[in-house]
């Protein structure tokens, strides 16, 4: 009866030992638990990207200005009468590690703990660690001298050149993280160009401001991987962008405008389109400073664009040009002679490769075809497709500055219907050799 | 007796209404909480203009002590003790605030306002002492730092936040926080600017309108009128047939509205939606007499947006890498000029708010009281 006895203490002891760990295992898990779910809801609310990995939280997100923040924190417990925490945390590349110690006889530990550790998590998110401001935005100005050759000949020989002016805007703040993994979302990159041709003979400031284009890529959805070492990496940069190009260039030949003498401004190639979808992969790989770049593009989306099977129409012969495709007769009709216009409705097929390579040989080289396709809403028989290949050439002169040249190749044809009076099919080319100097700023 | 019995229950009944709701007055003013607010350097008219809506309650019963001095009351329970006093940091001038009270669990604390002078300083001190006056009634009934968790946890004015740990490598307790206080305006506030500088800048651009009217009546089709207004909707929309640049350059100006929402705080896909309703406004209504126009309502919003949101980065670009000055300004108000406006306008009313919010230790309180009380006893 004794030994039943003893064995029943002991048993009852061992069940109250166990129980009593149990609980504590299950103490730690909650606090743990709870603190990264809280943690976690404070993040999202605050537009941070994470991703919970067991104890602890991965997130990343981009300051008011665009700055790449990235916390990390991970949370583990002791415990035998007393609870002891670590959090390890990393604000971009600087490391803190803090330690909280917790009595488990208080009433209210879980509450206490979240009280004291709670405010920690969310000061991570207020940087202490400042990370250069050139680290988000990276521009360029291009001062550039060029001459048109509006024929198929190799050698431009227009008499008076053009002034050039050209704008490159990049804002990617991933650019210099050589190890990461990162989702981005609606605005995290945006690459832009604007360029300006000015025209000294100009008299009136549109005269002057003669040839405008820009090409805005905002990122709306797409992935960062970047790995490797300081010395060698390797980056991909790829996902769902939308676009926005607009292009109307500087020329005077014959076959590139509406009517030579009445209506001037007018060319035959100019268009706007926006891509709601667009593919862009940018591949960059990095050797001691220097580097390869590859990049491809293809997209779809709305445009409005003028035709080259427009060109040479006389002004007595656009009065009977009354085309849904190429909208001129209506303005007549209303009394507006002067308003003309050659342009159509379209679902624009964008589609961009480049190669270049940085700093090999002190210079940058870069390879670039763009090509454009134009399909009317109003006809399945009316297209147009414009090609641009261009190669350039720089030398650094200094780190900011590079000097060198752009040789541009730009082909353009056209299809109409059977509806219009001009001719169904055409097609033009024309060259251009551009002087330049660029400075990083 | 009937009618006796009928009277008396009646005057029974009263008795007892009059009774029960005495009872309740009397039950009210008991529960009523005595409240002592003590005032260092603040005026009546003070009181009356910046903390008495803060503190006008049914709950409490409240007295009011004005006093003159450099020191703060020790926090007592039950009573609230406001100092006031001015400074100078760094040449600038600043509104010092500061408050103590005690928590329901007899823990007291301190909070410490430090705010930029100038214009819309009225505004700055309102926040502090709403957030401020916020607290202290909630301490009334939870401890300080369950409600502090809480508001860092909601509260998107509190940024830079620091927590201030005992200097301990094992940390078991929290003496208290730091953070800077930025002024946000409800959601409401911003809704209502947002439609007011579209409703602007679409003003704008029918005076425009009616400016270039001898070419834009080209595009007329309806009257002023309901019948109009049917047809109108009826007929729908359409391929519109305007120059190359009205309908690319010019409408990239149009979605400007994007550009506005953004600088009411309101996200991209937000301010993509207003600049969406602001296009549709100006097709239904800025050109009341022309047929709704298929292009603008995909060019105006998108071109707005995509460009609108290059331009406004372009903006922070020349803001952190240009100096300060004139220039620098003027640049930022031609690219995205509503945005500069916003900007001055929240900049002037958010102004420079630091806060400092320590645990007053009650164990050192009341070593420092003791100690006190024997210094007192020696003298």
């Amino acid at each position: 009866m004794k030994i039943l006895n003893k064995i029943f203490i002991i048993l009852s002891l061992l069940l109250l030992f166990a129980n009593q760990n149990y609980a504590a295992e299950t103490d730690a898990a909650e606090i743990i638990s709870s603190l990264i779910n809280s943690y976690d809801n404070i993040l999202v609310q605050r537009g941070w990207h994470t991703t919970i990995s067991g104890t602890g939280i991965n997130a990343h997100s981009f300051d008011s200005t665009g700055k790449f923040l990235e916390v990390f924190f991970s949370i583990n417990a002791k415990e035998n009468s007393d609870i002891l925490i670590t959090v390890d945390s990393r604000q971009n590349s600087l490391k803190i590690k803090k330690t909280f110690l917790f009595h488990k006889n208080d009433t209210e530990t879980n509450k206490s703990i979240e009280k004291i550790i709670l405010p920690y998590l969310i000061s991570l998110i207020y940087f202490k660690d400042q990370t250069p401001a050139s680290s988000v935005y990276h521009s360029s100005i291009t001062l550039g001298y060029y001459r048109t050759n509006e024929n198929s000949d190799i050698i431009p020989d227009k008499e008076k050149g053009l002034f050039l002016l050209k704008w490159k805007f990049l804002k990617d703040p991933l650019k210099n993280i050589i190890n990461n993994n990162s989702t981005l979302i609606l605005g995290d990159y945006l690459d832009s160009t604007y360029s300006l041709t000015l025209n000294h003979n100009g008299d009136e400031t549109f005269e002057i401001i003669d040839e405008f284009d820009f090409d805005i890529e905002l990122l709306v959805y797409g992935h960062n991987y970047a790995s490797g070492t300081e010395e060698h990496n390797v980056r991909n940069l790829y996902g769902w962008f939308s676009n926005i190009a607009y292009f109307r260039p500087y020329l005077k030949a014959d076959k590139m405008l509406w009517d030579n003498e009445i209506y001037t401004d007018h060319v035959h190639v100019q268009y706007c389109y926006w891509t709601p979808a667009s593919f862009i992969h940018n591949i960059t790989r990095t050797d001691n400073g220097r580097s390869l770049f590859l990049s491809y593009e293809l997209g779809i989306g709305p445009s409005q664009n003028s035709s080259i099977t427009a060109n040479g129409i006389s002004d007595e012969e656009a009065d009977q040009y009354d085309d849904k495709i190429f909208v001129s007769q209506w303005y007549r009709n209303h009394g507006f002679p002067r308003r003309k216009h050659n342009y159509y409705w379209s679902m624009a097929v964008p589609a961009k490769i480049t190669l270049a390579s940085d700093r090999y040989l002190n210079s940058r080289v870069e390879f670039k075809n763009e090509f454009y396709y134009f399909q009317s809403v109003f006809s399945k028989e009316v297209y147009d497709f414009y090609n641009k290949a261009s190669f350039e050439y720089g030398y650094y002169i200094t780190d900011s500055l590079i000097g060198g040249f752009c040789y541009e190749y730009h082909y353009t044809s056209g299809n109409s219907d059977q509806n219009t009076i001009s001719p169904n099919r055409e097609s033009h080319s024309w060259n251009r050799f551009n002087i330049q100097v660029e400075m990083k700023i | 007796m009937k009618i006796i019995t009928f009277y008396i229950s009646i005057l029974l009944f009263f008795i007892a209404v009059i009774l029960s709701s005495s009872t309740v007055m009397s039950a009210e003013n008991i529960n009523k909480k005595e409240i002592n607010i003590n005032l260092i350097n603040i005026t009546e008219e003070d009181y009356i203009n910046y903390y008495q809506p803060f503190f006008f309650s049914e709950s409490f019963n409240v007295s009011r002590h004005y006093t003159y001095g450099n020191e703060i009351f020790k926090p007592a329970t039950n009573t609230f003790n406001f100092f006031s006093d001015k400074k100078n940091i760094n040449e600038k001038s600043y509104s010092l605030l500061s408050a103590n009270a005690v928590d329901a669990q007899g823990s007291p604390f301190l909070i410490e306002w430090t705010i930029s002078d100038g214009f819309s300083e009225d505004f700055r001190k309102k926040e502090a002492l709403n957030f401020t006056s916020g607290l202290f009634l909630k301490s009334q009934k939870e401890d300080i730092k369950s409600i502090v968790s809480e508001e860092f946890q909601s509260s998107f004015n509190i940024t830079n936040l620091t927590p201030v740990y005992p200097d301990e490598e094992v940390i078991s307790s929290i003496n208290g926080y730091e953070f800077d206080y930025r002024i946000k305006r409800t959601p409401t506030y911003y809704a209502v600017r947002t439609s007011s500088e579209i409703l602007l800048s679409c003003g704008m651009g029918v005076i425009n309108y009616y400016m270039n009217k001898y070419e834009n009546k080209v595009d007329w089709q309806y009257q002023y009128s309901w019948e109009d207004a049917e047809k109108k909707v009826k007929d729908g929309w359409y391929w519109d047939p305007n120059n190359f640049n009205t309908n690319t350059i010019y409408h990239l100006y149009a979605g400007m509205a994007y550009q506005i929402a953004r600088s009411n705080n309101y996200s991209m896909l937000e301010s993509f939606a207003w600049s969406f309703g602001g296009s549709f406004m100006w097709e239904f209504f800025g050109e009341w007499r022309e047929q709704v126009s298929l292009n603008d309502m995909i060019f105006t919003p998108m071109l707005g947006s995509i460009t609108g949101e290059a331009l406004i980065q372009t903006c922070d670009y020349i803001e952190r890498n240009m100096k300060p000055g004139l220039l620098r300004e003027f640049i930022q108000l031609a690219i995205n000029p509503f945005g500069w406006i916003n900007r001055m306008i929240d900049e002037t009313n958010s102004g420079d708010i630091k806060v400092r919010l320590i645990f007053i230790n009650p164990l050192q309180a009341a070593v420092q009281e003791k100690f006190e009380e024997e210094l007192m006893q020696r003298n």
